[in-house]
């Protein structure tokens, strides 16, 4: 029994919107962070899946999953040091209180 | 063996960039701070060096790499806007208590990112590279932990750029799974055969736009750049605003010229109207602006907006590519070089630079002063300097294109620019200081690359033409 490719794609645009709106509507840099990995999975997903569509002559997909892997883990560690820096100055993680300059 | 020797400049950059974090722990603080510089420099130019005696031109590392004019082009570009902004920097560093290794080594690893989207052939590739460039800029604009305006700029930039390379990648996704490839030469000939645009081929047209407009600071995607350029410490801002613009306008080219160029019908009208608003937008905002630095962040949005007019024209073949190329060229040195100059004025207690701050500044430091009038006259675009040449030649393609309507848009920017850009010159050269004046400090390192800089950007305003062969040379192979 095989999952058709529409069934992945459906569930892997779900996550991206659940991430974009995420990104959108909330204020908590940490929570906005992690709508972003949600964003970067629907990804992933979308390239497996499409990848698995073409078999064996084409891995190009699962290859740009593996690094992406490693991109959102470099982009986590960076991202949560200047969420921990900025909270050290001042504690909150409220971006829209986060805002000394206008703008 | 080849497909190593065909990194050789990154992998120089790359070692130079870990020889600078460990020469920072093992020299000591008072040897560090004049031996990082030098080791950084040094290590840059050995890279230049090797970017000119590579390997022949073509693909590397089955595919994922491509060594061309183009890749040649942007590596010198990036190589030599780090130098500057390494040569810019010491000074400020030690004044306002920045960690000088993480400092240049953040610039260096930032520096390897933006050549491996010079040489990407690849979606991967671009990808990766475009993130190796970002992650340590976001790093750059909060070197200063114990500063809050520091952090803001962080953290806004980190999330929309976070954001955005996330809309990129499902772009990319998308882009995989129409056309089956990750390859842009196999993109391209997928589009060319299959002929007109499918819903889930706009689909990622328009998130790649929009990922790439984010990256290259395109209004409206560019929120994040005025608060990052003003909160950021100034050298940091220097480079941040000229390194990753660059980039993201390589990584532009590459897919949008590049990989997605049988689409250009449907996104060049797109890039036209995004080109007119964005140049508007920067400039008109720009206007109202009383800190100079602020000014200066709304001012590099409209020169995106030039350069992303040339993209727009690039129906008009080779020269659009060239006029492209010439302008980053141009903008790097003029901007960098624009915000290097508010390191005379940028002391303790101050962020940036108010205009009044800058009254009477050519009587203070009159060497400075004359750098800054002409990067601002530059940048301006009035003869005889890089930038108005640069102006002509984004003007040139886009009538070729049949977009006269942009081309005028682009002149009448011009005027509305010239208004704040020279206001600042009467007031350095015109108005007297009022106030309490902070103590200038007058730093030799940074005179010296500033007055280089400032020397650079007439002489190739009177004789452009090696640079701009260069440039088309290096736009040959995005044309097929």
């Amino acid at each position: 029994m095989s999952v058709p490719l529409g069934a992945f794609i459906a569930v892997s645009a779900t996550l991206f919107f659940i991430g974009t709106a995420g990104v959108l509507v909330r204020r908590n840099a940490v929570v906005i962070l992690m709508c972003v990995e949600l964003m970067l999975n629907a990804a992933n997903l979308a390239l497996v899946a499409f990848s698995r569509r073409y078999g064996a002559v084409d891995e190009r997909g699962s290859v740009f999953v593996v690094f992406v892997f490693v991109i959102a883990a470099a982009e986590v560690a960076v991202g949560l040091a200047i969420v921990l820096s900025a909270y050290r100055n001042r504690p909150t993680v409220d971006v829209d209180e986060i805002r000394a300059m206008k703008g | 063996m080849t497909d190593v020797a065909a990194v050789y400049p990154e992998i120089i950059v790359t070692i130079v960039a870990c020889l600078v974090l460990v020469g920072d722990t093992a020299l000591g603080r008072r040897r560090a701070t004049a031996a990082l510089p030098a080791i950084t420099v040094a290590g840059l130019a050995l890279a230049i060096v090797a970017t000119v005696t590579v390997v022949p031109l073509g693909h590397y590392f089955r595919g994922f790499v491509v060594v061309d004019a183009f890749t040649g082009f942007f590596r010198a570009v990036f190589l030599l806007l780090a130098i500057f902004a390494t040569l810019v920097s010491p000074e400020y560093l030690e004044r306002r208590r920045i960690p000088a290794g993480e400092y240049y080594a953040t610039i260096c690893f930032s520096t390897v990112g933006a050549m491996t989207i010079a040489l990407s052939s690849d979606l991967i590739t671009l990808f990766v590279g475009l993130e190796l460039m970002t992650i340590p800029i976001y790093v750059l604009a909060g070197i200063q932990r114990g500063d809050r305006y520091s952090n803001e700029a962080a953290l806004k930039y980190f999330l929309l750029g976070a954001f955005s390379s996330a809309l990129l990648l499902y772009g990319f996704a998308w882009l995989y799974g129409v056309t089956r490839a990750t390859d842009f030469a196999a993109i391209a000939s997928y589009l060319v055969a299959n002929g007109v645009a499918s819903g889930p081929t706009i689909v990622a047209l328009a998130l790649v736009t929009v990922g790439l407009g984010f990256k290259a600071a395109v209004v409206p995607f560019h929120q994040w750049t005025p608060d990052a350029y003003e909160g950021a410490p100034t050298p940091a801002t220097a480079f941040m605003s000229v390194g990753p613009k660059a980039a993201a306008f390589a990584a532009i080219l590459r897919v949008l010229v590049g990989a997605l160029g049988p689409l250009a019908v449907d996104w060049s009208i797109v890039i036209a109207v995004l080109a007119a608003v964005t140049m508007t937008a920067g400039n008109v905002v720009a206007l109202a602006q009383g800190n100079t630095k602020r000014m200066l962040a709304y001012s590099s949005i409209a020169h995106t907006g030039y350069i992303l007019a040339a993209v727009a024209a690039s129906r008009a073949g080779v020269s659009a590519g060239a006029a492209v190329l010439f302008y980053l060229f141009a903008y790097g040195l003029m901007n960098l070089g624009a915000f290097a100059c508010l390191l005379y004025v940028d002391l303790d207690g101050t962020r940036g630079a108010s205009l009044d701050e800058l009254n009477g500044f050519a009587r203070r430091e009159p060497l400075g002063a004359l750098a800054f009038a002409v990067f601002l006259v530059s940048l301006t675009g009035i003869p005889p300097t890089i930038g108005f040449i640069a102006k002509f030649y984004v003007i040139q393609p886009v009538l070729d294109a049949g977009l006269a309507w942009l081309a005028v848009v682009i002149a009448l920017n011009a005027v509305l620019a010239a208004f704040y850009y020279l206001r600042v010159v009467v007031r350095m050269y015109m108005y007297d200081p009022e106030g309490a004046v902070p103590r200038l400090v007058s730093p030799r390192l940074l005179s010296t690359s500033l007055g280089v800089a400032s020397a650079a950007v007439v002489i190739l305003g009177i004789v452009p033409n090696s640079l701009l062969e260069w440039a088309q040379r290096a736009a040959q192979p995005l044309v097929r």
